[in-house]
């Protein structure tokens, strides 16, 4: 069962939550993030929240957080230097040649991270076959390097062509890179991604040595202060693809953190629909200034292999989560043509939506919710008493200005938001073959109770499930993720029973590639996916393959037949087309001790007023009155419309739904 | 009260979802990599009259002809039903570019009401024709670059047209690749039609009508808004071209109209580079655009104050039967010579020429691996303008493109049988400024076979790219094919034989600059000499010392 501690760094808050084995209960807790050392937002999270007995037993520190994706965004990170194949160093600034805004002739291209001058190349090429023709020279790379010393370069990228095919020059420049006297960190292109497509691989080597340094330090700090502390368990962080990693091998493979913020919520969705057997969720993470949306199937999240941010892009496991900009705190306006739009410019932090009284004059979100009573009688638990004059002063100027009662408009302001938002979840479910009537929401996240019935019913669905721990779900995610590595090798072979051999081969030495990253995970348990497509295609699908040992377990038919049935679900049609392999990827995972779900939150007096307030309804079209009623006491039915309260959320249930308190500190929320 | 403002932005913007869904839908399902890669494709959603209401990611260049298209299919038919699905590619007929690209269109019916049409284009490689992959430089004719559809049913009522898709199959060279992208195609205008369908019947037909009207309304009152900050006046260009020919084009600006006159420009031509009139009418679109607010959506009311004048059998207005499988890099010259004519007036809104050329190379024979023919189509990226504050982008398509991509050099050695020896910015001399001009590209492909060919057609070659205030034009787009015999230089070619070992070398143009290069901050010289862009004494010479 183990011990065990999470921290969730946001843009606003930094989340805690523990597990205590002894008492089994789960404990939550939050605190403002420090952005200049998140690292002492993570301490004062500890020490205000966890009692020392419980760090000092506690086994694992489970820790998402955005330092990497933040170093990216804010361009702070090392001076990096490039050695690319002779012809090919301007890789990095040419890209794929695409414009993101169609009819800007002004638009701007993302700076690439590393300067031309420090792009250098050396002589020898690989070809797409594995052959190679002259090699890099120890001369040309001592010119780089001396090169690199002048400009004070701490961390090179070597990406050299079709490396992933055979890595031999890239190692070779790395001996050379030492010989000549480089102590700085070195990222091989290969290592961090066995894939071809020369841009994309050198953007992620690129990523992976500019973030490597500031990550190192960040982790080093974080887990010194942990173990003065008192901790003595494993400190393990998540993957962008899902699951975690040791600290130590998260300084090695810096990139594959990148999301590791977002991802916490995904990890818990899929744990949480496990435990109550949910085959098929969507869920909701409505924060301050974003939105965003998982799929949950089958207890997964849905793993891509490709990223991007900032225009940048990443080729590692990521899980597939759409962020769109709206949230509690996006701010509506009119737009100068008499409509009213929504995002995605959020009132922030600071002065935060008007109706937290802290000088904000936009109408947010959050003030058409106030203002229409979804957040019932204006004391939030977390000692907000809001100000529902100031939200409607600011709704007014926009109501004005778009010629509509104030009413209407901040009705207007949530159903606006929350039809973006069923735009983000329609291109995870109905735009992947999915129907979305089938399945069931998720809503966390602050913001996410209050937005759930009016999401279902954009969607047309018919249950919602609103988890424990709903205000600071992504921490509580964290708790149960499990250790994960992955490598993965591009290979195009037709999809025939002797390929599988060579697929085997190439599978057994991803997973040796793995084990020899050093600290690997105990019983570890490994998975084998073919990225498989129709020949003349480009676009694959993942099919997982079943292993007897490490050898495939299935014939090619069985295979072909699988991927057949997954592309007919994906995009409604089969092809009678030969079928090939064009990458294989290879997972170790090993799961925590399991946890215990039976404590649910700690109940805690909300010292909330209950009875009846006059809220909007959006089946009724107008204001109706909604029971206020504390989240422990909802048992075995209420029937809405209610509002229901709780320490760190609210959730707002319309006429036309029925809730009740499921087995594991949910609410079940029902049509009818 | 049903149609309040809140529930049109709602219906609004699911229709660009819709568009957008359509476009991811039809990428992941098309055959060709021209689609699925390049992206050579567009998506977009008309009224029941055929106006534009939305449009997808893709190629700015191809928004403009769906809604052209579905005002043909109405003019022609009188039996639109639901489930139908429409085929079109002749500019004669409702397609609007050449016969490679196939517009589908589909009706969308709510209660028996037709309220919208969902559309899609993509270029298809090859539609039959004299030559493989249906595009020739010695075309003089439309007939000899393949098949003609005339805005025909391929879906009747839900059930396929089999006779009309054995003919489209029958008559290409990759037919598995033609009906695998058809079908694509296909299956894209039905997620976009069930959609809107759905959409409708939830918020009522009259409501979903009454959003696409605001919607336009919407789009022409913000393109009045930026059009009255233009200056008023009439200006006119004459500009010779590579070949030696005159465009003219003469803009009215007025504060209600926007008058491009294209009408004293030559006669059509015997090749295949003409244009026709709705090419030319979306390449004035893709400017109006860009001049009064390239951040709103586009739709049928952004384009109201725009009137374009053209000349039946002029090169940019061409009659039937002309030749047309090169349109675009006409089509790309009409823009730029607007673009070119305004710029001085409205230095603030429009940067110095770019590259300015689709920079079309075609590679193909027998694959070295497998035996089999293969043709790579290929746009090219190059060099923008500089502007005011503002420093041109380098290697980036040209503007008739968007969210198109180049393919990468290990992919082109993977799959297409050949070798990427180079793929590098060209630091050859060339705009210059105060702002510089982004970098054009030099990329290398080496012959794998022994019977291969090599068609391009790039124009601003001699013509170079323009400069404003004093900067330093482009250094011009061309084609070397480097032989054991000797290197030539090319910016047509048809039909070259190459063999192996042979290197194409393609050397694209850096865009022009922007202002007097000895105004350019020193920092940024001595940054240019570093980063290896330009050579020190160049430098002195033209940036001063």
């Amino acid at each position: 069962m183990a011990t065990r501690i999470a921290v969730d760094i946001g843009g606003t808050f930094t989340d805690l939550v523990y597990f205590d084995d002894a008492t089994g209960k789960t404990v939550q807790g939050k605190v403002p993030t420090v952005p200049a050392a998140p690292e002492e937002g993570v301490v004062a999270a500890i020490a205000a929240h966890v009692p020392q007995e419980v760090l000092t037993k506690a086994e694992y520190f489970l820790h998402g957080t955005t330092v990497g994706l933040n170093a990216l965004l804010e361009r702070r990170g090392s001076t990096v230097g490039l050695i690319a194949t002779e012809g090919f160093r301007d890789v990095l600034e040419i890209r794929r040649g695409d414009r993101a805004e169609m009819y800007n002739l002004f638009w701007e291209q993302t700076k690439p991270l590393v300067p031309r001058r420090l792009r250098l190349e050396v002589p020898g090429r690989t070809m797409a076959d594995g052959s190679t023709e002259g090699a890099p020279t120890a001369e040309a790379v001592a010119t780089a390097v001396q090169t690199f010393m002048a400009h004070d370069v701490t961390s090179v990228a070597v990406s050299l062509m079709h490396s992933y095919a055979n890595p031999e020059h890239e190692l070779l420049v790395e001996r050379y890179l030492r010989e000549a006297g480089f102590e700085g960190g070195i990222t091989l292109s290969h290592r961090v991604c066995g894939e071809y497509r020369e841009y994309e691989r050198t953007s992620t080597a690129v990523i992976d040595a500019f973030v490597r340094g500031r990550m190192a330090n960040y982790l080093n700090r974080l887990e010194g202060q942990l173990r003065e502390a008192g901790f003595t368990g494993k400190c393990l962080i998540t993957r962008s693809g899902g699951g975690s990693m040791n600290f130590s091998e998260a300084e090695e493979r810096p990139f594959e953190t990148i999301m590791s913020g977002p991802v916490g919520g995904a990890i818990g969705a899929s744990e949480f629909a496990r435990l109550i057997g949910d085959k098929g969720m969507i869920t909701a993470d409505v924060g301050g200034t974003s939105f965003d949306a998982a799929l949950i199937l089958e207890g997964e999240p849905q793993v891509l292999f490709e990223g991007e941010i900032d225009n940048m892009p990443i080729l590692s496991p990521w899980v597939d989560v759409r962020s769109i900009g709206a949230g509690g705190g996006s701010l509506a306006y009119e737009d100068g043509g008499g409509f009213m739009r929504v995002g995605p410019h959020s009132a922030g932090a600071e002065p935060g939506p008007a109706c937290y009284g802290k000088g904000g004059e936009q109408p947010a979100v959050t003030d058409a919710a106030a203002y229409l009573g979804m957040l019932g009688p204006g004391e939030l638990a977390s000692g907000i008493t809001l100000d529902i004059d100031a939200a409607e002063r600011a709704l007014t100027s926009v109501a004005d200005a778009i010629s509509q009662p104030v009413e209407d408009t901040a009705a207007g302001v949530i159903r606006i938001a929350a039809s973006s938002m069923a735009n983000a979840i329609r291109e995870i479910s109905t735009e992947q073959g999915l129907d979305a009537r089938e399945m069931t929401l998720l809503p966390f996240g602050g913001a996410g109770g209050m937005m759930a019935t009016l999401l279902a019913d954009e969607m047309a669905m018919k249950k919602i499930v609103v988890p424990p721990f709903a205000g600071i779900f992504s921490a509580w995610g964290l708790l149960g993720a499990d250790m994960v590595q992955s490598a993965s090798r591009t290979l195009v072979r037709p999809l025939t029973d002797a390929a599988l051999v060579e697929f085997g081969s190439v599978f057994g030495d991803l997973i040796a590639s793995i084990k020899a990253r050093g600290e690997t995970v105990p019983d570890a348990e490994a998975s084998l996916k073919l990225d498989v497509r129709y020949v003349g295609q480009e676009h694959t699908l993942s099919v997982p393959v079943p292993l007897n040992g490490l050898d495939l377990a299935e014939p090619a038919a069985t295979i072909a037949d699988r991927f057949s049935a997954l592309y007919t679900k994906t995009f409604g049609a089969t092809l009678n087309d030969g079928v090939e392999v064009t990458a294989i990827r290879a997972q170790l995972k090993a799961a925590l001790p399991k946890r215990d779900h039976s404590g649910g939150p700690t109940t805690a007096s909300t010292g909330m007023t209950t009875g009846d307030i006059a809220a909007y309804s959006f089946r009724d079209k107008k204001r109706v009155p909604f029971k206020v009623c504390p989240r422990d006491d909802i048992g075995t039915g209420v029937t809405g419309p209610v509002i229901i309260t709780e320490t760190v959320a609210t959730t707002y249930v319309d006429a036309g739904w029925t809730v009740r308190a499921g087995d594991f500190g949910e609410l079940m929320i029902e049509r009818g | 009260m049903s149609e309040d403002p809140i529930t049109l932005e709602i219906i609004q913007n699911a229709l660009q979802a819709t568009a957008d869904e359509m476009f991811a839908a039809m990428r992941k399902t098309a055959m060709s990599s021209i689609i699925y890669e390049v992206l050579d494709m567009g998506t977009g959603i008309t009224d029941a009259e055929g106006r534009l209401a939305s449009s997808g990611a893709g190629i700015p260049a191809f928004i403009g002809v769906l809604d052209k298209s579905v005002q043909f299919i109405l003019s022609k038919h009188n039996d639109i039903r639901p489930g139908d699905v429409f085929i079109t590619n002749d500019p004669w007929h409702g397609g609007v570019t050449h016969l490679n690209d196939l517009v589908l269109a589909m009706p969308v019916f709510v209660e028996g009401q037709l309220i919208a049409w969902t559309a899609n284009i993509a270029h298809n490689s090859d539609i039959g024709g004299m030559a493989p992959g249906s595009l020739s430089g010695d075309a003089t004719e439309v007939f000899q670059e393949g098949l003609r559809l005339p805005a025909v049913k391929i879906i009747n009522e839900g059930v396929t047209d089999d006779a009309v898709m054995d003919i489209l199959t029958c008559n290409s060279r990759m037919p598995d690749f033609l009906k695998g992208d058809v079908w694509a195609a296909i299956a894209a205008v039905r997620v976009g039609e069930r959609r809107l369908g759905l959409l409708a019947e939830k918020y009522t037909p009259k409501t979903f009508l009454a959003a696409m009207d605001s919607f336009m309304d919407f789009g022409e009152k913000a393109a009045r808004a930026e059009l009255a900050k233009l200056p008023k006046g009439t200006f006119e260009l004459s500009e010779p071209q590579d070949d030696g020919q005159i465009f003219n084009v003469k803009v009215t600006i007025s504060d209600d109209e926007f008058i491009v006159d294209f009408r004293d420009n030559p006669d059509q031509m015997n090749g295949p580079a003409n244009a026709t009139r709705d090419g030319t009418l979306i390449c004035a679109q893709m400017l109006f655009k860009a001049l009064t607010g390239p951040d709103t959506p586009a739709n049928d009311g952004s384009f109201r104050p725009l009137t374009v004048l053209t000349r039946e059998g002029s090169i940019f207005h061409a009659k039937e039967p002309a030749a047309i499988g090169f349109y675009y890099e006409t089509e790309v010259r009409s823009n730029d010579l607007i673009s070119r004519c305004l710029a001085p007036h409205v230095s603030h809104l429009l940067p110095a020429g770019h590259f300015s050329s689709v920079c079309g190379t075609f590679i193909g024979g027998t694959h070295p691996d497998t035996g089999r023919q293969y043709t790579i189509i290929e746009p090219q990226v190059g060099g923008w303008g500089a502007g005011q504050d503002h420093e041109g982008i380098s290697c980036t398509f040209c503007n008739f493109h968007g969210e198109t991509y180049n393919t990468p050099a290990e992919i082109s050695e993977a799959r297409n049988g050949l070798y990427v020896d180079r793929m590098a910015l060209n630091t050859s001399p060339g705009g210059e400024g105060e702002f510089n001009g982004g970098r054009g590209l030099v990329l290398e492909y080496r012959i794998r076979t022994s019977d291969g060919f090599l068609t391009a057609g790039y124009t601003r070659s001699k013509v170079k790219p323009w400069a404003m205030e004093g900067g330093n034009e482009g250094s011009g787009n061309y084609i070397e094919v480097i032989k054991p015999e000797g290197t030539e230089r090319y910016s047509f070619v048809s039909g070259l034989d190459v063999t192996t070992d042979d290197v194409i070398r393609v050397v694209t143009s850096s865009g022009a600059g922007y202002g007097d290069p000895k105004k350019r901050n020193r920092a940024a010289v001595d940054a240019d000499i570093k980063a290896g862009l330009i050579a020190a004494d160049r430098a002195a010479e033209v940036h001063g010392g």
